[in-house]
């Protein structure tokens, strides 16, 4: 699958560019210009050209079928090419095909009228024998054709804010109130993979893009489950679809839930559930909201009521990511561009996972939480003391949530920061007398955009794999001191998919060589996902081909390599949890700057 | 067009969309031949091409297979997907049909390969290859792809790959720099 279109959008604006088309060539035909009448050709094929009463419906029909089609080659193979305004890449479109039916459509239409003892002339062969008035008003009914079709044919995925699109639950539910797993929930290493969930909002919070929706696993969920017990792996990070399931206060639609989680029990997948994957229900509109805390808080008691036998828990995803994407490049839900709505933002999310763990541990005590954040660092790209100072700010700004959910203190400048976007005294005091729990596994996520260089002109350039994920995780692991899970990678070129895959391992591996414990790996995800090379920021439903499986949940190199991959390494890497916060591990890199102040 | 590659190629591990190509181009010609022959449209080229209509619909039929396989090396792991590839065999057919024999034809030749309802009916049997085409690809591919336990490692393939590049002739092996003196 190269993308995913709308099929009932693209005939209903194939059929209205036909009809366009129509209404103009009538005009004119009426107003006596010569132009080309394609619906008399189609529908001369079929009835008498004296009876117009047939031959019109019988044509219009046909070009309209022509026109649907041809839409529907225009949003699978041509939308979103061209990086301009819809109707205008209708227009595009349509003057290449103009060109087709103006050589090549056009006379073999009129060869189909002819009898056998017909010898037409050379140049109608290329549709040139009449003149320039029937290609020239080809090209112009055309380009109405094209206009139309481009003006309708727009986001072909996602949805309006305020409809729902969950699938039907299944008649027969089987019970989901079952025993709970035995042991202390960390008895082997972690291989994951996840379901891809995101669903922010964008246009002014007014569409929604949902990642389950679009990548189709609303309707194959049975058989992605299915997928991932084929490769040999037992963790699946799911994030239950929050703006379909929390319908309200104390509303909830645990249909699809319940279906999902019963086929998990009956696989043996044991879930990392996702309580907020970058987006929030209609009714909690977005991330400046103050009551998104206390409402998801209250949502993961509800879940985990419903739900006892899950064990491992992400209270929110990526807060960094998704408190940046909102709030200060306003790509999603608030779409704000400012450094105080980023700090509401990130204060709402932080506390909104510290919540989520209250609650989630004083109904299940022995609950695993798996803190995932983006890793993220930020190179000057030259000695120029403003960039290095943005360069700074920006590696201090990454740790912003996670220091507030693990209740350590900021460095001077970033609390000041903080303060002076909007943050409470008080507020930041409540962060810093939190209880961190002992139960917490840090996430490191990674991507090769990760890293970034500050160039001079003070814009963030995404520079490859740099340091890689060892190096940014030992940062991240000596400012935490926990437990660390691989917790999302992939690469956006499936030919180098697998390649990847064994680089992020052996980055794992030396750093479990190095001491730290390393607890668990992801590739994420099962699937291929949509729009993300744009971040989820326009509807356009163009694949980002990352998955283990494509969307026809056809394998990926990748996935076998991580099928052989578990297979070799399962038995050889074991799990000793140490929970709570660990000792530093003298063999990592040292922090920069650290070696220059121990001597 | 990188859009495109990243998208379609990679069939490994397990497709192997060339072979299901060729054999569902074959097997698709034969309706779309029998269409042809039931209605006499054959005749039509049979004449301007002066061959006798069994030697055209043989033809037809292996250069479809021809399309079917170029088909598969197109559009590789898209091929397979089960709720476009009618669309993609669809737009094979049409251009089978527009850039094939009928329109090459007629244009070298300088007179049309098949007039009247005949013409029409080429054109109907272009577009049922292609709509079989790409309906039955993914069927046919789900039949012969590789298992999940069979199929070649990503390594033994990086391997192979490697091995490829080593034994390719490389420039600078044959043209040593003027002037330079090996030791």
């Amino acid at each position: 699958m190269i993308r995913v279109i709308s099929y009932w959008k693209a005939i209903i604006a194939g059929i209205a560019g036909a009809a366009a088309w129509e209404l103009l060539a009538r005009l004119l035909l009426l107003a006596g210009v010569p132009v080309y009448d394609a619906t008399k050709e189609f529908g001369t094929l079929v009835a008498a050209a004296t009876q117009p009463a047939l031959w019109w419906p019988a044509g219009m029909a046909m070009h309209a079928a022509v026109g649907a089609l041809l839409a529907t080659f225009y949003a699978y193979f041509f939308w979103s090419w061209l990086k301009l305004r819809p109707p205008l890449q209708g227009l595009v479109f349509s003057i290449g095909w103009a060109i087709v039916t103006i050589f090549i459509l056009r006379p073999q239409l009129q060869l189909m009228h002819l009898d056998g003892s017909s010898h037409p002339p050379y140049a109608a062969l290329f549709g040139v024998a009449d003149g320039w008035a029937p290609p020239a008003s080809i090209i112009v009914l055309q380009a109405v054709y094209g206009l139309v079709l481009g003006a309708l044919y727009t986001r072909p995925v996602g949805r309006p804010v305020g409809t729902r699109r969950l699938p039907a639950p299944p008649l027969i539910l089987p019970p989901v109130n079952l025993a709970l797993d035995s042991g202390h929930g960390l008895d082997e290493f972690m291989f994951a993979t996840g379901i891809e969930c995101s669903y922010p909002t964008i246009e002014g919070g007014r569409w929604r893009m949902d990642e389950m929706a679009m990548c189709g696993h609303y309707r194959h969920w049975r058989r992605d489950l299915e997928l991932v017990r084929a490769l040999g792996i037992r963790y699946l990070r799911y994030g239950p679809p929050l703006h379909e399931i929390y319908l309200g206060p104390g509303r909830y639609d645990w249909s699809f839930m319940d279906a999902v989680a019963a086929e998990m029990r009956r696989l043996g997948i044991r879930p990392i559930i996702d309580f907020c994957h970058f987006g929030l229900p209609d009714w909690l509109e977005n991330f400046q909201n103050p009551r998104v805390p206390e409402a998801l808080a209250a949502y993961a008691g509800a879940f985990v009521e419903r739900y006892p036998w899950v064990r491992h828990y992400t209270p929110v995803n990526e807060m960094y990511v998704c408190a940046r994407l909102s709030a200060l490049e306003g790509l999603w839900n608030e779409q704000c561009k400012d450094e105080r709505s980023f700090v509401t933002a990130a204060c709402h999310l932080a506390k909104a996972a510290v919540l989520v763990t209250q609650q989630v541990r004083r109904q299940r005590p022995d609950a695993i939480f798996v803190n995932n954040e983006s890793s993220e660092f930020y190179q000057a790209c030259c000695p120029d003391d403003d960039v290095r100072r943005q360069a700074d700010f920006e590696n201090q700004r990454r740790f912003i949530p996670l220091d507030l959910l693990y209740a350590r203190p900021l460095r001077d400048d970033i609390r000041d920061f903080l303060l002076d976007h909007g943050l409470a005294p008080d507020e930041y005091d409540w962060f810093l007398r939190q209880d961190v729990p002992e139960r917490t596994i840090l996430g490191v996520d990674y991507y090769d955009w990760n890293e970034k260089v500050i160039e001079a002109d003070g814009q963030a350039r995404s520079l490859g794999e740099l340091f890689g994920w060892y190096v940014i995780t030992s940062q991240y692991f000596r400012r935490y001191r926990r437990m660390v899970m691989h917790t999302e990678t992939n690469y956006r070129n499936p030919r180098g998919g697998a390649l990847w895959l064994w680089r992020q391992w052996h980055n794992v591996e030396r750093m479990r060589k190095a001491g730290v414990p390393v607890v668990g790996f992801t590739w994420y995800s099962l699937t291929d996902q949509i729009d993300w090379t744009i971040g989820v920021s326009a509807a356009i439903g163009n694949v980002t081909p990352v998955g283990l499986f494509d969307l026809n949940r056809d394998l990926r190199s990748v996935g076998l390599a991580y099928k052989q991959l578990i297979e070799m390494y399962r038995p050889h890497v074991s799990v000793d949890p140490q929970w709570g916060e660990l000792e530093d591990v003298p063999a990592l890199v040292p922090e920069p700057g650290a070696r220059e102040a121990a001597s | 067009m990188s859009l495109w590659h990243a998208r379609t190629r990679d069939p490994e591990p397990l497709q192997r969309p060339r072979v299901a190509g060729a054999l569902v181009g074959i097997a698709a010609a034969f309706p779309a031949a029998a269409v042809v022959a039931a209605t006499d449209s054959v005749n039509g080229p049979a004449q301007t091409f002066d061959l006798p209509p069994i030697v055209i619909v043989g033809l037809s039929v292996v250069a479809l297979g021809a399309a079917g396989f170029l088909y598969g090396a197109v559009f590789l792991r898209a091929a397979n997907d089960r709720r476009g590839s009618w669309l993609f065999g669809l737009g094979w057919g049409l251009l089978t049909w527009a850039l094939g024999p009928i329109t090459l034809g007629q244009w070298i030749l300088g007179k049309p390969v098949a007039t009247g309802p005949n013409a029409a009916i080429l054109l109907a049997a272009h577009v049922l290859w292609g709509l079989l085409l790409g309906l039955l690809f993914p069927v046919l591919q789900s039949r012969i792809e590789y298992s999940i336990d069979t199929a070649p490692s990503p390594r033994r393939q990086a391997l192979d790959r490697r091995a490829d590049a080593e034994r390719a002739p490389r420039d600078y092996h044959l043209k040593p720099v003027p002037g330079h003196q090996h030791r």
